[in-house]
């Protein structure tokens, strides 16, 4: 088999590697809990003041519990499970009951998947390219400086910078957050142009923040590979100076790119924060929502759905590995 | 750096005075100069700027600030430690499982990979808020190592294995020395910068995680931390109404907190390197 065949089989099954053992972790929670969901929904629509006989509140319960899929061998309610969230069946959300939770959610993934790639790949490029600056550039003093205060940042929570960047942004500055829901029926092209307009303050907020950590990384490694011998060579070759920032680049590269892939996960957790604070219509924003109202079912969906999406966005990464990284192109020359 | 130049170094002496300083601080006040249990509400005028009497004010819910800022800042820290101590404790047993066993080891890197790619947020978000009436500050930092050992483990692992090609270690084995004392001797004087590193970025970690999953409102929101601090700060509008004291003064404690371990880690770094 072509080993560019083989990767792509391998990288596929980690992908459903992922989503399975997130689907897992979804179960345990969703079982482990010290209440019942389907418990919490019946006193909920009970609570709403209808007038129901005992019988009917009965066959109401057995009702729920069949589509919570409660009441069976903690096995079969495993499966069960797997079967309902893998065909996207992720049962009623309490609040909007009885909205399914998988169209609530299915609105607000596009617009997470947008700002996590946009929000990702940019602090990436910039962090990147400023780390191989600041290691080969002359000006010591200014990369220096650049370096002291990604360092000085590092320490602080993203969460108190966030709303640091929120007061400065509306309150300083006096700008406006575009506001407004999901745009629904409307042409891709101008769904993608909302989505666009509706990132930018989200979006400069987590890229004045997150290219620091990137740029720290980079330059450490750019800092080692300056000083490795197939430098040195191309210096006494009498090479310009870019052509020894491309060599550093492309070297360093590799180590960074998977880096990339595998931080997606941990990026959500600035994003969410970052779209409920600046109120951007995505899973972030929804999984706020679900906490204020206690909707159990919809905090799952979100997990999972979260889940997916992070291991979605690192597989179509992962398919481009392969222009990133020779060795998986050209098979036999480990 | 040797260790004298370690402990003569004046960034390293006050980086590690702010740090026991403020852990003593909220040790001690509150057991000793609080009068009235600053979790309750509305014991204190609201909404008071720093004056003689509130010297860090008082906040919307009538709260004094100088009696709740250390024991927020004690919970913030105690979920950050609880966090670094049982995730680094993980990491070490998974990293040591993928090294040592080498049956097991690409299964053990696969699953720490499929980790690391999990997002952590709504685990731990739903985890923390189904289970919040029931467990104490402690337990919330062995919460947020479910997810936190994926990141640690990782880089251990990597350093484990190129340690295990070294010469001196096939040196040590071929010598006889039997396996603990491989681990102890030849292993632990690597390892042990790389841990201490990874304990203080855990650390850093659980207060951040902390602070966000309580600007979501899925914290304790009763229990003070730095985060519920903020976040009932943001719900009572302090922003917009210029309670600065309110969001400012226990930001600038964990900053400082933050910031000084931060140093030591650096400076601790660079003392093990040598």
């Amino acid at each position: 088999m072509h080993p560019l065949v083989r990767y792509i089989i391998q990288r596929f099954l980690r992908f459903l590697l992922t989503i399975w053992i997130g689907l897992t972790i979804v179960f345990i929670i969703s079982r482990a809990m010290p209440f019942n969901a389907a418990d919490l929904l019946v006193n909920r629509i009970l609570s709403y003041g209808t007038r129901l006989s005992g019988e009917e509140i009965e066959a109401m319960r057995r009702t729920i519990y069949d589509l919570f899929g409660l009441g069976a061998p903690i096995h079969i309610q495993y499966f069960k499970f797997l079967v309902h969230y893998l065909t996207g069946d992720m049962g009623p959300s309490l609040a909007y009951f009885p909205e399914r939770v998988s169209n609530i959610v299915a609105l607000a993934l596009p617009y997470t998947i947008f700002l996590l790639l946009m929000a990702s790949l940019i602090t990436w490029v910039i962090g990147n390219l400023a780390g191989v600056l600041a290691a080969l550039s002359r000006r010591e003093k200014l990369s220096r400086a650049i370096e002291y205060i990604a360092l000085g940042a590092q320490p602080i929570p993203f969460a108190v910078y966030a709303l640091a960047y929120l007061m400065l942004y509306v309150l300083v500055l006096g700008l406006s957050l575009p506001t407004g829901g999901i745009v629904q029926g409307k042409p891709f092209w101008y769904i993608l142009l909302d989505m666009f307009n509706r990132s930018l303050p989200p979006l400069t907020a987590i890229v004045i923040w997150g290219w620091m950590g990137n740029f720290l990384a980079m330059k450490n490694l750019a800092m080692k590979i300056k000083n490795e011998d197939f430098i040195e060579f191309v210096k006494l070759t009498g090479a310009p100076q870019n052509v020894i920032f491309k060599y550093v680049l492309r070297n360093a590269f590799v180590p960074q790119y998977t880096y990339l892939l595998l931080s997606l996960g941990m990026m959500f957790t600035g994003n969410a924060l970052i779209e409920y604070l600046f109120s951007y219509p995505g899973l972030g924003m929804l999984f706020y929502t679900s906490i204020v109202n206690a909707d159990i079912n919809l905090m799952l969906g979100i997990a999972y759905m979260a889940i997916v999406g992070v291991a979605t966005a690192t597989f179509v990464l992962d398919l481009t590995y392969p222009l990133v990284d020779p060795r998986i192109r050209y098979p036999g020359q480990r | 750096m040797s260790f004298k130049d370690l402990i003569k170094d004046r960034v390293f002496i006050v980086s590690l005075s702010i740090v026991v300083g403020l852990a003593l601080y909220t040790v001690i006040y509150p057991a000793y100069f609080t009068k009235v249990d600053p979790t309750k509400w509305y014991t204190y005028p609201q909404g008071i700027p720093p004056c003689p009497q509130f010297p860090f004010g008082t906040t919307l819910t009538g709260q004094n600030l100088a009696d709740l800022v250390p024991v927020a800042l004690r919970n913030s820290l105690t979920i950050g430690l609880t966090t670094a101590l049982t995730s680094t404790a993980i990491a070490i047993a998974i990293s040591a499982l993928a090294t040592l066993i080498r049956r097991l080891s690409t299964a053990v890197m696969t699953f720490i990979d499929v980790m690391c790619t999990i997002p952590p947020l709504p685990i731990l978000i739903i985890l923390i808020f189904t289970w919040r009436e029931y467990i104490a500050i402690p337990t919330i930092g062995l919460i947020l190592s479910i997810t936190g050992w994926a990141w640690p483990s990782r880089a251990l692992t990597s350093i484990l294995s190129s340690l295990r090609e070294r010469m001196f270690v096939f040196t040590a084995y071929l010598c006889g020395l039997p396996l603990y004392k491989i681990v102890a001797k030849e292993f632990m004087p690597f390892l042990m910068r790389y841990i201490f590193v990874h304990f203080i970025n855990l650390t850093l970690w659980g207060i951040g995680m902390e602070t966000t999953i309580s600007l979501f409102g899925a914290m304790k929101m009763e229990t003070p931390t730095i985060g519920t601090t903020l976040y009932w700060a943001l719900r009572y509008q302090a922003f917009i109404l210029g309670l600065w004291w309110w969001y400012l003064i226990p930001t600038l404690f964990l900053i400082a907190f933050l910031v000084s371990l931060y140093t030591i880690n650096m400076k601790v770094d660079e003392y093990l390197m040598t």
